[in-house]
């Protein structure tokens, strides 16, 4: 390995003596910048021949800044600074190579926040998947020197990520599926026409989103791509069937922690609704933004949805207890004139 | 012999970490001055001393310590890092596990705000390497990375600036915009915790404003300030027995402030599933060809209204009778509205 290492810069230039003036930088910064670095030796000690894009992305960094940081590494070392006593980093053909001692071989151990924050993530996940939550946090738990378990855990019960009750089978069972590539009946409860129905689908993928899961398949019934939430599932049965790799998804898929959105629609056929009360306009604003909210006064607007399925709005409308009316369209305001009837004679007998 | 000019501190604290990373034997005050001559020995002892214990605590802030043992009978007084503390150790995470973080971290990442989101990045790369190299490992974790919002909004800052107060135990002010009266109000709040549901951040703290524990959107804080003074000592001491966990647990119809009240609520069949789903917090009566019959714990009547409507014919309240009758009048009133011309 010595024969092959390439000759040293004799004394790299210092970054202060090259006239340039380090940048100023704040506490933050500066651990921040450290615990990059600690974490970037090691791992490109693992990985030799990193291109540099990949290693980039790792970082989240652009390119020309990660260039930086490896030139700022050259100057690094143990005292007395022997040529021998540097980090030395080559990049070569768009790839990284690092040659050290065996100081830097691995990165530090998590910090209680960092395995603070991962924790806290991922207890939001599920629950009765087999344990593997728990497992994963355990070993989390595992990493850390037994002197900062006291502080984690109490900060542990500070910091949590709701879970909706009674997702994590049906999780564990569609992850096997999408693992597998096997067919999956569902039997769903469509929330807007208020029916279950029995659905045949190929899974793709499981998403989280807005502390729900979201499975995205193609569904056979429909012969299309669907969103379905997990928590909606009555049941889900893996069958034997396997399928082959689908093709890519419709539209694009939403993007990672987005909740899955309906296709856009025409103006003239998007979902109006009335609303009446101080706090459904201010909730309405709040989650649609202000453009979709047309005051009349404070208390009374019309919110104009930038097109939900139809069925799906009237549920919507519903949950406001009283204070929304669906206007437009016409067909929506029959289907939910319909469904208020059928409802209310249940409070009639 | 050292450099001959002073380090850039991310320089010096890196040299530092290699320098007892290889250190043989405990490092004394002299040894270490003689290895950084002009950033330790040029100016003053009282200022050489201050600069070394700011570099060490910004040390520890990212998990390295540097601890000063005072040596046995013949051995050597000094700093020393202790190794087997400093390397991250092996994880042994099996697939499924690392699916799950992969996935908790991803979806934390890329969402508006996470308590200590730095922190959680970190964390991540530090799986990725002891993950190793499964097949399209390094891939996927660069996807996950990227997808880090790199610029926080609002949201985020708060969320950062909250977590900080929550772990520091630091009380904190607010300018709080209530969704009910749309009223803004000023309220001292001794932060206990965060918890993300139904797709906001809530704090939880005590309000000394109402005089109890009370709950905040913090999208809807106006202004946030935290108690500057004394950063490093606690303001307050949370009960010893509160855990966010019960507030993330509690269905939206259980965040009244009054006594609660016994709820009954039926299910049909089809939606009989939702026993354990959206209303897994109550009690089950009845189970049978009806479907199923509910016990609920309620304080907030119109929070289970917005849940129970929106499921049609299939949920029905039952009892008590005030919010049954309630259920029917707006069900009457918007039955009313639908028939009017729009």
């Amino acid at each position: 390995m010595a024969a092959a290492r390439p000759p040293r810069r004799a004394a790299p230039p210092r970054r202060g003596a090259a006239g340039t003036r380090p940048r100023q930088v704040g506490p933050s910064d500066l651990r921040e910048r450290l615990r990059r670095l600690l974490w970037l030796v090691p791992y490109v000690a693992r990985h030799p021949g990193i291109p540099i894009a990949d290693l980039a992305a790792l970082m989240s960094m652009a390119p020309e800044a990660l260039i930086e940081e490896l030139d700022f590494l050259l100057m690094v070392g143990q005292p007395p600074f022997a040529p021998d006593d540097c980090i030395d980093v080559r990049v070569e053909g768009g790839r990284v190579y690092v040659e050290l001692d065996q100081a830097f071989q691995k990165p530090p151990r998590l910090t209680v926040f960092e395995a603070l924050a991962l924790a806290a993530a991922a207890q939001g996940m599920a629950e009765g998947d087999g344990g593997t939550v728990a497992r994963a946090v355990g070993s989390l738990e595992a990493a850390l020197p037994e002197s900062l378990l006291p502080m984690y855990r109490q900060l542990l019960a500070r910091f949590a990520v709701a879970r909706s009750p009674g997702e994590g089978e049906t999780a564990a069972l569609l992850r096997t599926a999408i693992a597998e590539r096997r067919e999956v009946a569902l039997e769903y409860w469509n929330e807007g026409r208020g029916e279950l129905t029995s659905r045949p689908v190929r899974p793709r993928a499981l998403r989280w989103a807005q502390g729900h899961w979201y499975l995205s398949a193609f569904c056979l019934t429909r012969q299309g791509d669907r969103s379905f939430r997990v928590d909606r599932i009555r049941s889900a049965s893996l069958s034997r069937r396997r399928f082959d790799p689908l093709p890519p998804e419709e539209r694009p898929p939403p993007g990672e922690g987005e909740p899955p959105a309906p296709p856009p629609r025409p103006d003239g056929e998007r979902p109006r609704l009335a609303l009446r009360g101080g706090s459904a306009v201010r909730y309405a604003e709040e989650r649609f933004g202000k453009d979709a909210v047309e005051r009349e006064k404070a208390d009374r607007a019309t919110l104009t949805l930038n097109g939900p399925a139809d069925a799906w709005t009237i549920s919507f409308a519903l949950s406001f207890a009283g204070a929304a009316e669906i206007l437009a369209p016409e067909g929506l305001r029959q289907e939910a004139r319909d469904r208020l009837r059928k409802t209310l004679a249940r409070y009639q007998r | 012999m050292g450099r001959s000019i002073p380090l850039e501190r991310a320089e010096r604290l890196l040299d530092l970490v290699a320098l007892f990373l290889n250190a043989r034997e405990p490092l004394s005050w002299a040894d270490i001055q003689e290895a950084f001559p002009e950033d330790y020995a040029a100016g003053s002892h009282e200022a050489s001393i201050r600069k070394f214990e700011r570099d060490k605590a910004d040390l520890l802030e990212v998990g390295i310590g540097l601890v000063y043992l005072q040596g046995e009978e013949r051995e050597k007084d000094g700093y020393v890092l202790d190794r087997s503390a400093y390397y991250l150790p092996e994880l042994s995470l099996r697939p499924d596990e690392l699916a799950v973080l992969y996935a908790a971290g991803s979806a934390a990442l890329a969402g508006e705000a996470f308590p200590f989101r730095e922190d959680l990045a970190h964390a991540l790369k530090k799986i990725a390497f002891a993950a190793g190299d499964g097949p399209g490992a390094g891939r996927d974790w660069a996807r996950m990375l990227a997808a880090e919002r790199a610029e926080g909004g609002a949201l985020a800052s708060r969320v950062a600036e909250l977590s900080r107060a929550i772990a520091a135990r630091k009380r904190v002010s607010l300018r709080y915009r209530s969704l009910g009266r749309g009223q803004v109000s000023k309220r001292d709040v001794d932060p206990y915790g965060l918890v993300y549901r139904f797709g906001a951040w809530i704090l939880a703290g005590h309000c000394h404003l109402r005089g109890g524990l009370r709950h905040f959107r913090v999208d809807r804080i106006l202004h946030l300030h935290v108690n500057a003074v004394k950063p490093r000592t606690p303001d307050f001491e949370p009960p010893s027995d509160f855990r966010i966990e019960s507030i993330a647990a509690a269905p939206p119809w259980q965040f009244g402030h009054g006594d609660g009240f016994e709820v009954r609520l039926r299910l049909s069949p089809d939606l009989a599933f939702l026993a354990e789903r959206t209303f897994a917090s109550g009690r089950v009566l009845e189970r049978g060809r009806l479907g199923v019959l509910l016990g609920l714990r309620v304080s907030d009547g119109d929070a289970l209204l917005r849940a129970v409507l929106p499921l049609g014919e299939g949920a029905e309240i039952v009892a008590p009778e005030k919010l049954r009758t309630r259920a029917r009048e707006v069900l009457r009133d918007l039955l009313e509205r639908h028939r009017e011309v729009a």
